[in-house]
């Protein structure tokens, strides 16, 4: 058996003193102790005595009993699950949790992004940038839009939390079709359904899709978190629209995918992993330590996935890479 | 709707490292490598750089709302929401809800559950006929079936769980555990020969329904539910000396062949010699908090396979001790 001893015991069940020992009872189920060193009268006040309010020195000090033997009894009491642990549960809450991700998500965002050949040149009024990349990254938008319901539904039935399952169910239904809305920009460019299900996203998009599909299967509270910064809990989305729109892209190609960003900041979609986390009544130290290393992760793939949209889409190359064509070169 | 609404800080507190500064009708918050500007007009400044003290020391926001009524509770507000979109605000609020218990101390009332539970229920309908000398042959091979099969399944059962992320020491835990489990069948398949149940024949065996939901609820716990999987291990690994001693005692009487029932035995000594039947409380110990709401999940999850278990004992009685059924449970 591996006990470590309770530092606060509290006896759960009535104590009675009997001729040769003490009588537990707990619910019509009766435990004795007898104890060779201890007369039946000590063993019931220190028994009696363990009321979680004082730690386990304290009360063998008190009684004058040895400390050993009192640890040896409190193990034993313990593995007959005859006490509680009265030490509080260690963490912090869930909103300070996520408060602390989204400021390292942010600070880890400002650092990468700075440097990200895509946003460096969004941001920039003076850059020059060529018009695939602007659509690039709606067909790469269109290829992420596209898997959401893959790595959004395993959190559906999130088990633990009714108000978890309500927020992600309605966040689901919301999100349903969105890829819709980005198809009817490509369709200005003459860029059908098609064509896009037979086109290869870039490599750091699938990466993007599958990282977010193996947190959501394997760490939903991570994912949890990555839903800020995916929906936009920033400006980038404005951004890069208000550059789409002063570059003079075609309004039939920008008005749908700003439709779709205005949906997204009127459900304020941006606030979900708040939301969520405000129900996560505690997070532990190791998970905090573990959704920090993802965080840093999650914002390195994220940062490649902007990489590569502008290094193929700035390059010359086809807007599509379509399975199709690639076949004919073979 | 739950979406579209915003969190109310409790506490709104400015980020630890957030630097106020005045500079005549402008008031400054420096944060890393960002900040804001707030224009103030007339004596404005002074109100401001007031209540951003304030938000300094992460004062109840009704308080806030009392010591500040010259700007007013909808002004405030407003700049608190500005300063949180700006990502300077943090709720200085840290106190766990009741209920929040440690991993190990719930497993203490898991436990205590389990028993209340057990008390309820008449448990052990196939250790009785053991040890009274009811339990027919058929009923003997049936309930050697029957674990045979959540033996057979357990890798399947525990590998998902292997997937999720858990802590370092958790993970090699949950890791030891699937190695000391992941070819335990081949022991048993051996003791099923020897009754003339080769691995053919035993690989188109089906289990019974109860058998079969012991085995889904392992399999979607480790998926969806770790606390639930981690916890309900246990129930699986409780050692059973008097239903062992009944069992070796009554496959003796039947005239069983110690090949046949001896690794079964020996299977359930290894688990205890492993240390298994305490597998759920050391899983357990390295969860920091545990929320009611994943308590009563969980406590659900313990009394359903519980009952599964009680339900099972009775069930291989019926089927095993009806000469009509197919025994094995092989089905064209």
């Amino acid at each position: 058996m591996n006990v470590e001893v309770i530092t606060r015991p509290r006896l759960v069940g009535e104590v009675t003193t009997l001729v040769d020992g003490v009588a537990i009872d707990i619910r019509g189920v009766g435990f004795r102790v007898q104890n060779d060193v201890y007369p039946p009268e000590v063993l019931a006040a220190l028994l009696r005595s363990l009321d979680g309010r004082r730690e386990l020195d304290e009360v063998a000090r008190a009684h004058r009993i040895d400390v050993d033997h009192v640890r040896a009894l409190v193990a034993t009491l313990d593995s007959q699950f005859l006490v509680d642990d009265a030490a509080p549960a260690t963490g912090i809450s869930g909103m300070q949790a996520i408060l602390e991700i989204e400021d390292l998500l942010k600070e880890r965002i400002h650092a990468t992004f700075f440097d990200n050949p895509f946003w460096k040149r969004v941001l920039d009024p003076a850059a020059e940038i060529p018009h695939d990349v602007m659509y690039g990254m709606a067909i790469e938008n269109y290829h992420f839009l596209l898997r959401e319901t893959g790595f959004d539904s395993p959190v559906l039935g999130y088990p633990t939390s009714a108000k978890i399952r309500r927020l992600m169910n309605e966040f689901y239904i919301e999100e349903h079709q969105h890829d819709e809305l980005v198809l009817k920009g490509l369709r200005a460019l003459g860029i059908e359904r098609a064509h896009l299900a037979e086109a290869m996203p870039l490599p750091g998009t699938l990466a993007l899709v599958n990282a977010l599909l193996y947190w959501s299967t394997s760490d939903p509270l991570f994912f949890f978190a990555t839903l800020g910064v995916l929906e936009g809990s920033d400006s980038r989305i404005d951004s890069y629209l208000q550059r789409c729109q002063q570059m003079g892209l075609p309004s039939d190609f920008v008005a749908p995918i700003l439709a779709h960003a205005k949906i997204n900041m009127n459900s304020k979609h941006g606030k979900l992993s708040r939301l969520v986390f405000a129900e996560i009544p505690a997070v532990d130290a190791t998970t905090m330590a573990r959704l920090r290393r993802q965080a840093h992760l999650f914002v390195e793939v994220y940062d490649r996935f902007y990489q590569e949209v502008w290094e193929y889409y700035s390059s010359g190359a086809p807007l599509l890479r379509r399975i199709s064509s690639i076949e004919l070169e073979a | 709707m739950m979406l579209g609404h915003d969190y109310q800080f409790s506490r709104p507190m400015l980020r630890p490292g957030a630097r106020v500064s005045v500079d005549g009708d402008r008031v400054r918050v420096d944060y890393r490598r960002h900040g804001c500007t707030i224009r103030t007009v007339g004596a404005g400044s002074a109100d401001v750089t007031a209540v951003l003290t304030d938000l300094q020391s992460g004062l109840r926001r009704a308080d806030l709302v009392d010591r500040h009524p010259q700007v007013g509770p909808e002004a405030l507000g407003a700049l608190i929401e500005r300063l949180d979109d700006l990502g300077l605000i943090t709720e200085a609020d840290g106190a766990l809800p009741p209920g929040v218990t440690s991993g190990e101390q719930f497993y203490r009332r898991v436990r205590r559950f389990g028993r209340a539970l057990a008390a309820r229920r008449a448990g052990g309908a196939f250790l009785r006929a053991l040890e009274d000398g009811t339990a027919t042959r058929a009923q003997v091979v049936g309930y050697a079936l029957e674990y045979y099969h959540i033996v057979h399944m357990c890798p399947a059962l525990v590998a998902p769980a292997l997937a999720n992320h858990e802590s370092p020491r958790t993970r090699d835990l949950l890791r030891d555990f699937y190695r000391t489990e992941f070819d335990h069948d081949r022991m048993l398949q051996g003791a099923l020969a020897a009754i003339g149940i080769d691995r053919e024949r035993l690989d188109a065996v089906i289990p019974l329904p109860t058998t079969f939901a012991q085995a889904t609820s392992l399999a979607a716990y480790a998926r969806v539910n770790p606390l639930a999987f981690k916890t309900c291990l246990y129930l699986f690994e409780v050692p059973a000396p008097r239903f062992q001693r009944a069992l070796r005692e009554r496959c003796q009487q039947l005239a069983l062949p110690e090949a046949f029932w001896k690794p079964f035995l020996e299977h359930s000594d290894i688990n205890e010699d492993a240390g298994h039947d305490d597998i759920s409380r050391v899983l357990l110990r390295e969860i920091g908090a545990v929320t009611e709401e994943e308590q009563v999940t969980t406590l659900i999850a313990v009394g359903a396979l519980i009952e599964t278990f009680v339900a099972q004992e009775t069930e291989i009685l019926h089927y095993y001790g009806d000469p009509r059924n197919p025994i094995p449970r092989i089905f064209p």
